[in-house]
Order: C-alpha cells, then structure tokens, then sequence
C-alpha cells in the first residue's frame, strides 16, 4: 500500500498534499480522492457542455451519464497517462472520444455495413464540369478506373468492407460493432488496405505524380468531410 | 460494390498521404492533450508531434473529436 503524505501529520503533510498530482490524488488510497473525483468530474461536465454545443448539443442527464462513463473509464486507465500534456487535457480527450462514441452510435443505430455496400457511390453526384485537357482527363480516368479495379483485385475482404462503409461516412466505431471487433482493427485494416493499394498501384507503374494527380488536400478534406456529415442514409 | 469516380479522387487522395507507420485512434489520445495545447498556445509542433497532424488529416473522427476538445480546453482555460 502507498504511503501517502498525510500520515506524516501537520503541516508538512499538508504541504506535500498541496504537491500531489491528479494522478495521486486519484489514487485508490489517497485521502483525497473523493475530493479529487468530484473537482475532475466538474471540469469534464464544463468541457463536454463547451465541446458539445451547436449541431451535437446534448441534454444535462446525458452529458452526466457521459460524464459518469468517462469518469470510470479515466480512473480504470489512470496508469496509461504518459504526462503528455495536462491530466485534465488528457481526461478531457478521453471523455470527448466517449461522447463521441454515444452520439455516433445513436446516429448510426438503424444503418447496416450491407445496406452501405449496396448503397456505395449512388449518393454523391459525379463530377461533370472539367477546365482540364482531354489528354489530361483521360489519363484522370484510368486511375480511377484503376483505383475501383484494385479495390477489387488487391484488398481483402474486410479491408473492402472498412474502406466502403468509411467512404459512405460510416465512423469506426460503428463499423467495428458491426464487424464484432474494435476502432483499433478497424484502423488497421483502413490502414493496411490503403498500404495495400498504394503497392499495387505502384507495381503498375503508376508513378506518385501520375498516381496523385488529385484534388489537393483542401478539396479532399472538403468532400470526405461532406460525405460525413451527411452520411449515407439520410 | 460501386465506387463513385468522387469516391475513387478521395481514396487517392487518401493513398497519397499514406504512410508505412501511421498513430492509431488510441495511440492519439495519449498525445492530442499535449497537441492541442500546444496549437492553442501557438507553440511550435515538434516532431514527436507531427504523426498526431498525420493522423488528423487521415481520421475524420479524430478530427471531429479533437475541434471539441479545442473547444472544452479554450472554454476551462477562460475559466
Ligand atoms: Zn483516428
């Protein structure tokens, strides 16, 4: 068992009390935990009300329960904190990534990873007006057309599954219920999948120049961005 | 499986940007506190730092939760 400060008495103990950090002071036998428990869930309610006004606003009964979850999931993972940054910065990105979690499951309840692979690409209009040369257009097009093909041909599929359903705007974590599994793997096989075409794309002599002839990252951010929002089952 | 041609210019999009290492989801929570204080404050993003931009370029989720952790910490540190 810990020996904490306290028991020294008077007051050197309390000065070094004074000294404890959010973690001690969360600690299983700390004599201040209670305090620290309450005065760590205060700052998370005040966050998640800031974070989570306009479009994700939540009612106070469920930013406390979010608040709750977050608490317990906190205090059972106090041991991985790195000291990377403030505790209550890190506490704070681990009650969001909660709350996230919740507000996307609700939103995404009723949507099945088949209905999206039946639904992929029908939602978003094709592009139809080009400034660029015919020369240009066209080699545009075989990449593409080359992109579709080694979907097919180089991805597994379970990496077709996560690339599909994260085009039509579905977030990991759904994804993952979905597929019995967790975001880590699901980020893996994004990841791995994306590894996968690079290669292949490149072993088909696809250069970096003719291969990323695309949008710059701006309109990239822009459309996966809007595919998000609006999701694929509006 | 039907794949727009706008879906094709995101995945390389996405294929351009992909690396051999990359931070997962969980890898970047350990990290973003520190990240979004320091873009905050204005300080520099050292290279330590520099996969947690990676990352957020990649992870709409990441990104979405890392504007409201922006948010929360603007917000507690007016307090
Ligand atoms: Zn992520």
């Amino acid at each position: 068992m810990v020996t904490y400060p306290v028991a020294l008495g008077g007051e050197q103990g309390k000065l070094l009390l004074l000294m404890d950090t959010w973690q001690d002071r969360l600690g299983e036998h700390h004599p201040e935990r209670s305090e620290a428990i309450v005065e760590l869930r205060a700052i998370l309610l005040r966050g998640l009300k800031s974070s989570l006004s306009g479009r994700h606003r939540e009612d106070s009964a469920n930013l406390e329960d979010i608040a709750q979850k977050a608490l317990l999931k906190i205090l059972e993972n106090l041991g991985t904190y790195q000291g990377r940054g403030k505790f209550t910065s890190w506490a704070l990105a681990i009650t969001i990534r909660v709350a996230y979690n919740d507000i996307r499951a609700r939103h995404w309840n009723n949507v099945s990873l088949d209905y999206l692979k039946e639904q992929a690409g029908d939602s978003i209009p094709e592009e139809s007006v080009s400034s660029t040369s015919p020369d240009v257009e066209a080699q545009k097009k075989d990449s593409l057309e080359l992109v579709r093909r080694m979907i097919q041909t180089d991805l597994t599929t379970r990496q077709q599954d996560v690339l599909l359903a994260a085009l039509n705007g579905m977030p990991q974590e759904e994804i993952a219920s979905q597929m019995g599994t967790n975001r880590n793997n699901v980020y893996k096989l994004f990841h791995d999948g994306r590894k996968a075409l690079k290669r292949a794309m490149e072993q088909r002599g696809y250069s970096r120049d003719m291969l990323y002839d695309s949008p710059d990252t701006g309109t990239y951010d822009q459309t996966y961005a809007q595919t998000y929002v609006e999701g694929g089952h509006s | 499986m039907n794949v727009s041609d706008q879906q094709a210019e995101i995945v390389k999009s996405l294929l351009k940007i992909t690396r051999e290492e990359e931070l997962n989801c969980n890898e970047l929570l350990e990290v973003i506190g520190e990240y979004a204080e320091k873009k905050l404050s204005g300080q520099p993003i050292d290279k330590t730092l520099e996969p947690v931009e990676h990352h957020l370029g990649l992870c709409r989720e990441c990104e979405e939760e890392y504007e409201a952790l922006c948010k929360a910490l603007q917000d507690i540190e007016n307090l």
